[in-house]
């Protein structure tokens, strides 16, 4: 499996809304984006200052405009909640049938608000690696091949298999999640960080990243992708999305692949499946008549 | 001319149905509650029916899925693509005051209500599932009095947080629990804001609904009790200067329709065999606190386990549910066994058997002024949903209790709409009903 070069376009909120106030012209512009070889869009890593809309919000949206489309959703560790987050990312990816993933930035952009959450306090960036390994392992508790349905016998699952986590570090989480897994494994985490810095780097490999994103703008993109680079996304801009993506077409990248169409397939990352082991069972196994 | 005063009715997406054994019946697999054509499907069904709303319950945490399998999906992203596969349908979804960060939560949901045009409604839960509490690093869930201090807060403030959607302002709020320095810039929805519900039953709950619900969700079993407890919480919104009528109130209402009472029983009776053993047992048990299945089954329940008194600071289960299940074995104690044969809403009222008795109860419920419309709990999903839908909502639609068309596009907009007229005096139910019969609709639709 071949990693695409362009690995998605971040969308800033405002960028967003503008899409969702016309509908029918944003199934248009997102198959355009698709077509001239965008896999997925990145969402709620670059924010913009005019407008808001939740990231996750927002990703669910377009992906139902664009069936073709991957949609990757930044978390901010010192807001959410693990088990919340794992959750809410989990459900959006069952959704979109497998077209979700994770953005965690190595640094929180100046003016984020911190929460004021019991389990918050304290959390900084230092975190988020063991935000990230936390969130797989939830991601990695309830098997879905678990989920059998005999409707003769009754059986609904296999709930042996469904573990804990038993996570006690910056975050306590008990677990098991209330998810059952992916169709593509665990969806893909992108770490988003300064290329020159040698901490996000060490962060990103720390966190089990599937995917180190190296940002650049419209005008930095035909360089970053002629120097080789992998995991090239592009910083869209706001109000000028058409001639944005006309930019990228005329670049002459290779559109969907045809291979697949999980974002793991999308982005030509590698399977990741998941791994139950040295985790404790959440339940004892059904006896007949007692489940 | 307004319109007549009319039932509000929604439903709770209960997995595959109330009734534990409902997968087991239908062509259905456990993945398709984490599907988005499942979802769609109710919704699409929900909406023909001219439903008011679709809710899911929600905590936190994974119950062992083969006693019943219920929140795999997240119900905020679950009532999304509800809301893309139809236009009119409300959209009402949990989340805990106690699990929750204000100022995430006040954009997510402003957001899916910006979105869903306007549909959308959070249902203020503080959460008490023991099983929770692990998930978050705590060694228990804080007491009642704790959880609903912080519930008021973090209810006031996301409504603050809200109102200063497209305003530029930011709330400044500094309480107990909650506090806040932040504004939202999310546009304005088409309804404003979402609407809030709420849906404890215990002393602090029914405050917290008194001061900020436009839609509660109670528990009720009994006719007068019902009633009872809607003057009340109407009484406490007016001591808060709001309107009452701000305030509607649907308990839940299980259903399990046949086409003769007959048919009815013996498809509740077949569902039930099919149950995991032992569950509308240990549900009438965990209600109570005390486990039914060490009492003579042939024998009432003893009155000292129903007279004991309780801590409901501390009770770790709901109080809403413990007083309205302890007076419905008051007035029912027959048998252990007959208790449990009724208790089949596990905790909701239950009717069992025709579309004309579902919608008798219904009327009579409505017009005696015990609830201003129902949540209703479906056997199973998406046959029953169906059925009710094709069966019951004609009824009350001929009986001019029930809307024939959505005659407003957001939420809100029909929570003011269904209440422009005071509830008729149960007196006057029949000399009123030729006014209430069919052919009132036509002329209140031209309008």
């Amino acid at each position: 499996m071949t990693q695409t070069p362009l690995a998605g376009a971040t969308l800033t909120d405002a960028a967003v809304l503008g899409l969702l106030a016309d509908r029918p012209a944003a199934r248009a512009r997102l198959a355009d984006l698709v077509d001239a070889g965008v896999p997925s869009v990145v969402l709620g890593v670059d924010r913009g200052d005019e407008g808001r809309i939740d990231p996750a919000v927002a990703a669910q949206a377009l992906a139902a405009l664009e069936p073709r489309l991957g949609v990757v959703v930044a978390a901010d560790p010192t807001r959410d909640h693990p088990y919340n987050l794992a959750r809410r990312l989990l459900s959006l990816d069952h959704l979109t049938a497998g077209r979700a993933g994770l953005a965690l930035l190595a640094r929180r952009p100046t003016g984020a608000r911190a929460s004021t959450t019991s389990w918050s306090a304290g959390i900084d960036d230092a975190d988020t690696p063991e935000f990230a390994r936390l969130v797989a392992t939830l991601w990695s508790t309830f098997p879905r091949d678990a989920l059998v349905g005999d409707q003769a016998s009754g059986l609904f699952a296999h709930s042996e298999r469904i573990v804990r986590t038993d996570h006690h570090g910056r975050w306590s989480v008990d677990g098991p999640l209330n998810s059952p897994s992916s169709v593509q494994g665990l969806p893909p985490i992108l770490w988003f960080g300064d290329a020159d810095d040698p901490e996000s780097a060490e962060r990103a490999r720390d966190a089990g990243a599937d995917l180190v994103a190296l940002e650049t703008d419209l005008a930095g993109l035909p360089g970053s992708l002629a120097a080789g680079h992998t995991g090239v996304v592009v910083r869209l801009p706001t109000g000028t999305l058409p001639e944005a993506v006309e930019r990228i077409a005329a670049l002459g990248l290779a559109g969907p692949s045809g291979t697949g169409s999980t974002l793991r397939d999308l982005l030509g990352l590698p399977g990741r499946p998941v791994d139950t082991s040295g985790l404790e069972p959440a339940f004892a196994a059904p006896t007949e008549g007692h489940w | 001319m307004t319109a007549a005063r009319r039932v509000l009715l929604g439903v709770n997406l209960q997995g595959f149905g109330q009734r534990p054994a409902a997968w087991r019946v239908q062509d259905v697999h456990p993945t398709d509650l984490i599907g988005p054509e499942f979802w769609a499907d109710l919704g699409r069904i929900a909406e023909r029916g001219r439903l008011d709303a679709v809710f899911f319950a929600d905590n936190p945490s994974l119950g062992d899925p083969n006693v019943r399998a219920l929140g795999l999906i997240e119900p905020f992203t679950a009532l999304q693509a509800i809301a893309d596969a139809t236009e009119n349908l409300g959209l009402v979804g949990t989340a805990s005051t106690t699990y929750n960060d204000p100022v995430e939560l006040a954009e997510r949901l402003l957001s899916l209500d910006l979105v869903s045009g306007g549909r959308v409604a959070w249902n203020a839960v503080t959460t008490y599932n023991p099983a929770v509490s692990g998930n978050f690093g705590v060694s228990g869930n804080p007491d009642r009095t704790t959880r609903y201090a912080r519930a008021a807060e973090f209810v006031d403030v996301v409504t603050r947080l809200w109102a200063t959607s497209g305003t530029g302002r930011r709330v400044d709020y500094t309480g107990d629990h909650v506090e806040v320095h932040a504004g939202l810039d999310v546009p304005r929805s088409a309804q404003g804001q979402p609407v809030v519900f709420q849906a404890g039953g215990s002393d602090q709950g029914r405050d917290l609904a008194a001061r900020f619900a436009e839609g509660v969700f109670s528990v009720e079993l009994t006719l007068d009790a019902a009633v009872e407890n809607r003057r009340l919480l109407r009484a406490a919104a007016a001591s808060h200067g709001r309107d009452p009528d701000d305030v509607r109130i649907v308990p839940g209402l299980s259903i399990v329709l046949g086409s003769t009472e007959q048919e009815a029983n013996d498809l509740y009776d077949s569902l039930e065999a099919l149950a995991p053993d032992g569950y509308a047992e240990h549900a009438l048990s965990s209600y109570l606190d005390v486990d039914v299945t060490t009492l003579d089954p042939a024998q009432p329940i003893p009155p000292e386990y129903l007279d004991r008194p309780f801590d409901e600071n501390t009770y770790g289960a709901s109080v809403g549910y413990r007083r309205t299940v302890t007076r419905w074995v008051r007035e029912n104690n027959t048998s252990v066994r007959a208790l449990v044969r009724g208790f089949g809403g596990y905790g909701a009222r239950i009717v069992v058997g025709t579309p004309e008795q579902v919608a008798d109860s219904i009327e009579t419920w409505f017009h005696a002024g015990a609830a201003d419309g129902f949540n209703l709990m479906v056997d199973r999903f998406p046959t029953g949903l169906a059925e009710i839908v094709d069966h019951v909502i004609p009824l009350l639609q001929e009986r001019g209790l029930f809307h024939r068309e959505y005659e407003e596009p957001t939420l809100r907009g029909r929570f003011r709409t269904a209440s422009a007229v005071p509830a008729r005096a149960s007196a006057s139910v029949s000399a009123s009903a030729a006014d209430l019969a069919p052919g009132a609709a036509p002329e209140r639709m031209s309008r």
